[in-house]
């Protein structure tokens, strides 16, 4: 029977041994926080001052963003093997945000953005798609940490931000930077939202107010 | 009539016995023992019938073997025991896969040597045979070549620890060349790397003019600067 308790003490190291191998080959964490800056480190980018935001994306996974110096570093995680984490197929990872105010639409229809000037306390942007006229412009305020998250609810791989707006707290427009003639069409009704029709010829050069 | 008796004995002693899983190799210890037990009394002269019967008599008391059996195969250890030893079996085949990718991966790479990056002949060749670390890899710049038709090479491995924390990407080193001017002195290039642990990778810079000064080999957070006349090596970021 001693050679039963020694074999179990082998076993349960074996187990541990074992274990460890099986969860560090195949990128297996404990937490979403360590898939992200595994994840980070692996890319050679970073490291992320803080976490910004955790939310549930609407394909079941979630969703981290931090904030680095001067963007932002997104990775998608979901659950595995019942309390272990992993990385999804493919990433966001590292999204430089240029200018005061900057940001991408991801194909779960959130639009992720930093604001880099504490000035502005809300912003608009006008969602885009690539193959079809279609525009509609959202708003929404800016985090206490400079991070913009909006929901459009609208998931398709072809929608992009093609126009940002910054406001301050008195909602005056301080920042623009895209696509100002949209805007400007859209808000004059030129542009009907989302019914992909023109209905007056706009420019289409970017145009930056500084 | 006498295996019945056998049969019955060994029954009753392994009634007393919880963990049924030792059942099995209890009842096969058992026989054993009795039929040595039988050959003995049958070769001091007893016959087969009367050796068989007192095989059962000499065994002892059917209930005091079976509560020292008992306790002796606790069903607590056994139970443990035998948990234990089929997740070692499920993890040795778990681990099987991604650990053999590793290990044949790095092994390949091992063997695998730089291909000239082209046909025309190599005017100079430089061996760099450096070492950097950038975040959890290694990067080991090893050669860099030039060849007459104005191709520049530069040969390079990386190395990681395959049980870090890190979740390992490709890794791979970009490079440009300068003139005196600092102006890029080349016109486009191609790169190979492969993957795993200690993996080989090349970039080659095309149309490298004669007149480029200097050579910069990026690797994540790390600039490493080669002299093309000295071949002096100076790096900045993260060593």
């Amino acid at each position: 029977m001693g050679k039963r308790k020694w074999q179990t003490v082998v076993f349960i190291l074996l187990i541990g041994l074992l274990s460890f191998a099986y969860i560090r080959l195949n990128d297996l964490f404990f937490s979403p926080e360590e898939v992200f800056w595994s994840c980070e480190r692996g890319l050679q980018s970073g490291p992320s001052e803080e976490i910004l935001l955790e939310y549930e994306s609407a394909d079941g996974g979630l969703i981290l963003v931090g904030r680095q110096k001067d963007g932002l570093f997104v990775v998608p995680v979901e659950r595995s093997h019942f309390f272990l984490w992993k990385m999804q197929k493919t990433i966001d990872g590292e999204y430089y945000c240029d200018g005061d105010v900057d940001g991408y639409y991801r194909s779960d229809g959130v639009v992720l953005g930093l604001c880099k000037n504490p000035e502005i306390t809300e912003v608009s942007f006008i969602l885009g798609e690539w193959s079809e006229l279609s525009w509609k412009e959202y708003t929404c305020k800016v985090e206490d940490n400079g991070l913009i998250w909006y929901d459009t609810k609208v998931q398709d791989i072809e929608k992009y931000v093609n126009y940002w707006e910054g406001r301050n707290a008195d909602g005056e427009v301080i920042y623009r930077e895209g696509d100002a003639n949209l805007a400007e069409s859209l808000r004059k009704g030129n542009i009907r939202p989302g019914n992909r029709t023109v209905t007056k010829p706009f420019i289409t050069a970017p145009v930056r107010q500084e | 009539m006498e295996e019945k008796k056998w049969e019955d004995y060994i029954a009753e002693v392994l009634s007393f016995v919880k963990f049924k899983y030792d059942h099995q190799a209890i009842r096969r210890e058992l026989t054993e023992h009795m039929e040595d037990l039988r050959e003995d009394l049958m070769a001091e002269g007893m016959d087969e019938a009367a050796a068989a019967y007192m095989t059962v008599v000499y065994m002892g008391d059917a209930a005091e073997i079976g509560k020292a059996l008992d306790k002796e195969h606790g069903a607590v250890l056994g139970w443990i025991w035998r948990i234990s030893r089929a997740l070692v079996v499920l993890l040795v085949f778990a681990t099987f896969t991604p650990l053999w990718n590793t290990l044949s991966s790095a092994v390949g790479n091992f063997f695998e040597s730089y291909e000239p990056q082209s046909e025309s002949a190599e005017v100079w060749h430089i061996e760099l045979d450096r070492e950097y670390r950038d975040y959890d890899y290694t990067l080991l710049l090893e050669d860099l070549y030039y060849y007459k038709d104005g191709t520049l090479t530069v040969v390079y491995r990386t190395k990681y620890n395959p049980f870090d924390k890190t979740i390992i990407w490709g890794a791979t080193m970009t490079a440009s060349a300068f003139d005196e001017s600092g102006e890029k002195a080349f016109q486009g290039g191609s790169a190979y790397k492969s993957g795993g642990y200690n993996g080989i990778g090349w970039n080659n810079l095309k149309g490298v003019s004669q007149d480029a000064k200097w050579l910069e080999i990026y690797f994540g957070d790390l600039t490493v600067t080669v002299d093309l006349e000295t071949g002096e090596v100076t790096d900045h970021g993260k060593t």
